[in-house]
């Protein structure tokens, strides 16, 4: 179907201009937060290129690359860009950062010896509708029934939402509670409902209702880069509180 | 403060955006925000048979 084809591509296009400017931040001010951050949506568009390019034609590398980038990674990446930017206290960042490097390496590791099933794959229904095995419900899928790297991607994305999406909520909160910086409140807000979007996605397809993961993705990248935006946009200067020379 | 060495603007009180619509926001944010995390912890432990 053509939507399930541009709706990735478009995701793609929103995450790759958002991690450009993300990365860009980073080179100005090398703050570990932005870098974590931009290699989440690096991570992120790599899903959604996989999408894009499987209703084109299958390719083994790049399923492994899209349950890599898309259900495994990108989450993860992101809320350890968030536990950089709240958690200042000792270097437990740093060690979750170290957990996180080697669980992603182990990953990886694991999705690149999963045997795939490829006579499973259709380019005309997308990846999220085909790749897991149900032999009771009669679904035959490109993942081996009870594979390892499906056991492993709840651990990633409740790591990754408690910390992005629980960071987001409780930036907000703060400055809300102190009544000061608006544009940051608003962007933060922004931020937790786009990453909250493709985690119900996500929860919805492994529930059995993958037709929402596209659009849930979309939405996701576009709510989380006007909130970075928002968030990063420099306030109006208040009036100047000397007398008009008029 | 911010970066002029000013301290931040504060919302004056009776403000809508402060005072009415985004405290309902966080709340709801927050109990989606909790409901998935207890979905993907249930899928995690199994307990959701998926």
């Amino acid at each position: 179907m053509q939507i399930d084809r541009w709706l990735p591509f478009a995701s793609m296009l929103v995450t790759a201009i958002f991690a450009a400017a993300v990365l860009r931040r980073y080179v100005r001010r090398r703050r570990p937060y932005l870098l974590f951050w931009g290699l989440g949506l690096v991570f992120y568009g790599l899903g959604a290129f996989a999408e894009f390019y499987s209703t084109l034609a299958w390719s083994p590398l790049v399923f492994r690359l899209w349950y890599i980038g898309g259900a495994l990674l990108t989450a993860a990446w992101l809320g350890q860009g968030t536990v950089f930017l709240l958690v200042r206290r000792g270097r437990i960042a740093f060690y979750l950062m170290v957990l996180l490097l080697i669980g992603s390496a182990l990953a990886v590791i694991v999705m690149f010896n999963t045997p795939l099933n490829a006579g499973a794959f259709s380019p005309d229904r997308p990846l999220s509708v085909q790749y897991k095995t149900d032999r009771e419900a009669g679904i035959v899928g490109i993942l081996p029934e009870g594979a390892l790297v499906r056991k492993l991607t709840p651990i990633f994305n409740l790591y990754g939402t408690v910390a992005l999406v629980g960071g987001a909520i409780y930036s907000s909160w703060i400055f809300w509670r102190k009544r000061i910086l608006p544009n940051r409140m608003i962007g933060n807000i922004l931020i937790a409902v786009g990453a909250l979007s493709p985690a119900f996605g996500g929860t919805l397809s492994r529930l059995g209702m993958p037709e929402f993961l596209y659009i849930s993705e979309l939405l996701g990248a576009v709510l989380m880069f006007i909130g970075f935006l928002q968030a990063t946009a420099v306030p109006e200067a208040a009036p100047s509180p000397r007398p008009s020379r008029a | 403060m911010s970066r002029k060495g000013h301290p931040p603007h504060r919302a004056p009180e009776g403000s809508f955006l402060y005072d009415r619509l985004v405290p309902i926001v966080l709340v709801v944010l927050f109990a989606l925000f909790l409901l998935i995390s207890l979905i993907a912890l249930a899928i995690g432990l199994g307990l959701l048979g998926i």
